[in-house]
């Protein structure tokens, strides 16, 4: 697809690592959501308000048994990627895929069991005014993934997977600290026996021991149920700990991805390298990602795009056509040719790996 | 590279003893904080790190007086240059505690005023207690906006809280703080809620201040990683109480409780992936019934009945004589940590 | 699913809080409360054996204690206590029912408004806007009014005048609970719409619903009182707490007790109903 239509298409990444069958794929996924503004101000602007776009372009694609992990920092649209991929919003543009099978629509009630999600906050993700028994019941039942004979073994076995006692099933949410709450959130999911698990930010509001047990058991439940898995987080460890590819999200695109140990170890991406770089290591000396020698130094101070519309803001952001690489303004070894968006491009090697970034074309003595 | 060290001070600038704070609940007298001793000297970063319901963030609010209304310290002193501010009339302890202690929250835009503009906000102190003119408390708010790295300061003055990013709110917030001229910045998680990229730079920022202004830090988290890059000591807590104490670089290397251990070992490292995370299983007990003992004991491979035997919390003790390493594991000479029967942690994993 | 492996180390169930057992005192007073009086209005031929409309001029006026009249008499005669247990039983239904068909009908306006939004809520907003601008009694006494007098014009007047407080309330809360993860979780499941609306979302947008419905209770009980008040209400000589007080209001300095005591009753009774909204809002928070 040629720059001038637009936003360039990402060539969709294939992890060719392993054949098994794509489980879950998305090609040139957009959401954009429409900016509300009083019709007023709408007479007064000449040019229109430009939409929200949280996702711009993104294509994936998860094998069977894979785990990908998605990470990014606030407003790279991972979170409303996952939940357009769960046919929670309707995507603006692009074509999602369970299975091989592309969806037209929403979800159908069938494909709804494709595709499960375990949400982030332990506290507002369990309807409080149901017993674990009663939510599980229920979507055994409307799903008929048993006989109704059957649906009060099928509780306690998914208890038992979950690693939580039977008595569970009788007691409602406000009962539970966050872990154990995860969990029946963790088994909400299975009830519906999907093929891929979505965890959107599962375990980024527990405490760090208990974070560890339940990043355990969704590895346990990925081996044992033989299940995908896209682990969405903006914590860096914990996704490499989690998952066997990784995609980096940058103001709603994928800037990077591959093997996790390939783009861990060794990150092609500016941002991918600041990302890692800033993570805070044990004892090491506070990092310094300080201003200089970046683009526009205010975005040292300021890179988060949620004031992006703010007058007071770094920097504005422009997407799209003739506005260059999102990354620009925060880069440390921009050069002329990011005036133009690049592509996901591959890296040089055998493993499978992509960077957005010119370098990787044309890799002058600035590419560190 | 461990966090520069810092040159112990003669005397702490502000220290907690044996402070106690109890929230009565429904069910009973909530013991937030059982007996609590730390200190911070001038210049000095110390950590507090723990995980939630550990009393962390209580303490923190004890120790400049903002408990909220149903707490209550209940037993201990605390000490401002060495006069126990305890003691004194209501009054007279908010006054001398906020004149020298600030604080900087997690959440910075809940912290601001949100009709207020940011720099009239940094102005509102040297304005109406240090009793400068609006003039001077505007050049006052400008410079200190500078200080902590704000670009033009000037046209920045004018936003609203809700007009900045996370990471300039947060420095806002950290200007505010200055604002008093403090001797003690608290923080209790100020990164937290910030994207990784923005957050090194925002403890940067608090880190330049302590230095260059000779201000003592007690940052409280629940990320290591964070605490041991700033924090030249560090206070690990556990069920409102200290449990290990020492040097940044002996407590994390060479942990001489197993909460501690237990708890490096359950951070994934972002430079490399385990077999399993270790993880403790139960949970912290409700600090309504407080269990007899080591109040670890009941998660703990190595508890023993020495552990619970006694009824009292066992005492913090120097790992070796004359240390500045403590910990309150009474079974630490006969447990080593660091040979890997810490793998009794890791859960074994089903067939 | 094919064989499920075995069980990974779980906690003890111990660990699993119990309710806390702290009993709610407001709601069985509030309850209690309101359970006297509904009893005392349901049984009242075995409470008291005077004939609320029998008339006798020669026992009119008489001071309550006096033999065989516990609340006295009023001008005709008529015995007190036993109008206005008779009377409860007018206000107390036209009171309930007056309230439960807005409530329904208002709560899933609310509901389709807050989950569907787009044009829907945008008409249904501008006709709340609309019932609003009046103030409520010139609407509904100008509706009853216009369809007549009697408690069936009482029960429409009202119901068309009060679902607007219903739909904007459970809108409010709708639109709340639907962005919360256990609405996004039921509907990523694949349950239908009416389910999620019905059975997850409807139980945690209602209560403040019904803790409004306590006080419009006792509001629609004084709008009776108003109307018949006003003559537009319950037909004399049927007893009812309103035309009590109005018929008492003459003799105010006099026979006081004749307009006093109705009023009263209508202020245990908002008693007991605020207590009860009270103890709901409690009992919800322990949840």
């Amino acid at each position: 697809m040629s720059s001038q239509a637009g936003t360039p298409a990402q060539t969709r990444p294939d992890a060719s690592a392993g054949t098994r069958p794509e489980v879950l794929g998305v090609t040139d996924l957009k959401q954009y959501f429409a900016v509300s503004a009083p019709w007023t101000a709408r007479l007064a602007r000449s040019a229109p308000i430009e939409p929200v776009k949280a996702v711009d372009g993104v294509s994936l694609s998860l094998r069977e048994g894979e785990t990908l992990g998605l990470v990014g920092e606030s407003g790279c649209g991972k979170s409303t990627l996952s939940r357009t991929i769960m046919g929670l919003y309707a995507p603006t543009a692009g074509e999602i895929r369970y299975a091989g099978t592309s969806l037209s629509g929403g979800p159908s009630r069938a494909q709804r069991r494709h595709v499960q999600m375990v949400f982030q906050d332990p506290y507002s993700s369990l309807n409080p005014r149901m017993s674990v028994g009663q939510m599980l019941t229920e979507l055994l039942r409307y799903h008929k993934i048993v006989p109704s004979a059957e649906t009060g073994n099928r509780c306690r076995e998914l208890m038992d997977l979950v690693g939580l006692p039977q008595q569970a099933l009788g007691r409602r949410p406000r009962q539970f600290s966050g872990g154990q709450r995860q969990r029946i959130g963790i088994a909400r999911a299975l009830a519906l026996e999907p093929k891929v698990l979505i965890a959107d930010e599962a375990v980024s509001a527990l405490d760090v021991s208990v974070q560890a047990t339940i990043i355990n058991l969704l590895i346990d439940l990925k081996t044992e149920l033989d299940l995908s898995m896209v682990f969405v987080s903006h914590n860096m460890a914990v996704v490499r700990q989690v998952s066997d590819r990784v995609a980096v999200m940058y103001r709603g695109r994928i800037v990077e991805t591959g093997p996790t140990d390939a783009v861990f170890g060794a990150p092609s991406h500016p941002y991918t390298k600041l990302l890692i770089g800033s993570v805070p290591r044990m004892l090491a000396a506070p990092t310094q990602t300080a201003g200089e020698n970046l683009a526009d130094p205010l975005a040292a101070v300021d890179g988060e795009p949620e004031a992006d519309d703010s007058p007071y803001s770094a920097h504005k952001v422009e997407h799209g056509e003739g506005h260059g690489c999102r990354f620009r303004p925060r880069c440390p070894v921009a050069f002329d040719r990011c005036s133009t968006e690049p592509d996901l491009l591959p890296l040089p090697g055998i493993t499978p790996q992509w960077a957005a970034c010119w370098h990787v074309e044309t890799p002058d003595g600035e590419h560190a | 590279m461990t966090a520069p060290a810092q040159s112990g001070p003669a005397a702490p600038v502000l220290e907690a003893v044996d402070l106690h704070v109890e929230i009565p609940l429904p069910m009973g007298q909530l013991k937030a904080v059982r007996g609590v001793s730390l200190s911070v000297g001038a210049g000095e970063a110390v950590g507090l790190v723990g995980e939630s319901g550990c009393g962390k963030s209580i303490t923190l609010r004890a120790l400049l007086g903002l408990l909220p209304v149903p707490a209550r310290v209940t037993g201990g002193a605390l000490l401002l240059d060495g006069v126990d501010v305890l003691g004194m009339a209501e009054r007279r302890r908010q006054r001398a505690l906020t004149d020298a202690i600030s604080m900087v929250f997690q959440d910075s835009l809940t912290a601001l005023n949100p009709v207020m503009r940011v720099g009239d906000q940094i102005a509102e102190v040297p304005r109406r207690r240090l009793g400068m003119s609006k003039a001077e408390a505007h050049a006052r708010a400008v410079d200190l906006m500078d200080q902590v790295g704000i670009p033009e300061p000037e046209q920045r003055y004018r936003a609203y809280p809700h007009q900045l990013s996370g990471g300039m709110r947060q420095r806002i917030c950290i200007a505010i703080a200055m604002s008093t001229e403090p001797r003690v910045i608290l923080a209790d998680e100020p990164t937290t809620a910030l994207d990784v990229t923005i957050q090194a730079q925002v403890l940067a920022v608090i880190d330049k201040l302590r230095v260059e202004r000779e201000l003592g830090l007690v940052l409280v988290s629940h990320d290591l990683a964070v605490v041991s890059q700033t924090c030249s000591r560090i206070y690990v807590m556990y069920a409102g109480r200290v449990v290990e104490a020492g040097q940044s670089l002996p407590l994390l290397t060479r942990s001489e409780h197993p909460y501690t251990d237990a708890l490096l070992r359950s951070v994934p490292d972002p430079d490399a992936t385990v077999e399993r995370l270790a993880s403790i299983p139960g949970q912290p007990p409700m600090l309504v019934d407080v269990p007899p003992g080591c109040a670890f004991a009941p998660r703990c491979t190595f508890a023993r009945d020495v552990c619970t035997a006694d009824p009292n919390p066992p005492e913090l003790e120097p790992v070796s004589v004359g240390g500045s390493h403590t910990t309150a594991c009474v079974r630490h000479q006969d447990i080593d940590l660091a040979s890997g029967a810490v793998s009794a942690f890791v859960a074994e994993k089903e067939a | 699913m094919t064989t499920l492996p075995a069980p990974l180390p779980t906690f003890d169930a111990s660990t699993i809080r119990k309710r806390s057992g702290e009993r709610n005192i407001t709601l069985y007073a509030g309850l209690t409360l309101f359970a006297l009086i509904v009893l005392a209005a349901v049984f009242a031929p075995l409470l008291t054996s005077a004939d609320p409309l029998q008339q006798n001029l020669l026992q009119a006026r008489l001071a309550p204690g006096s033999p065989g009249h516990l609340l006295g008499t009023d001008d005709l005669g008529r015995d007190v206590l036993s109008r206005i247990l008779y009377g409860a039983r007018v206000d107390l239904r036209v009171g309930v029912l007056a309230v439960v068909t807005p409530l329904v009908i208002g709560s899933i306006l609310g509901l389709l408004c807050g989950w569907w939004g787009r044009w829907f809520d945008t008409i249904v907003m501008r006709l709340v806007d609309i019932v609003v601008a009046f103030p409520f009694y010139v609407l509904v006494i100008a509706l009853v009014f216009a369809l007549g007098q009697g408690t069936k014009s009482i029960y429409i007047a009202i119901s068309a005048v009060g679902w607007v407080a219903y739909c904007r309330i459970v809108r409010g809360q709708v639109l709340v609970a639907k962005e919360q993860e256990y609405a996004l979780a039921a509907r990523a499941s694949g349950l239908p719409t009416w389910r999620i609306l019905l059975r997850h979302l409807l139980p945690n947008v209602i209560l403040q619903a019904i803790v409004y419905a306590m006080s419009d209770i006792v509001l629609s009980i004084l709008a009776i009182v108003t109307l018949s008040y006003l003559g537009l209400g319950v037909a004399p000589p049927s007893p009812e707490w309103g035309s009590m007080i109005a018929e008492g209001q003459n003799s105010l300095l006099t026979q006081w007790y004749l307009a006093t005591i109705p009023g009263l009753c209508v202020v245990v009774v908002g008693l007991a109903l605020a207590l009860i909204a009270d103890g709901l809002v409690n009992q919800f928070n322990k949840r």
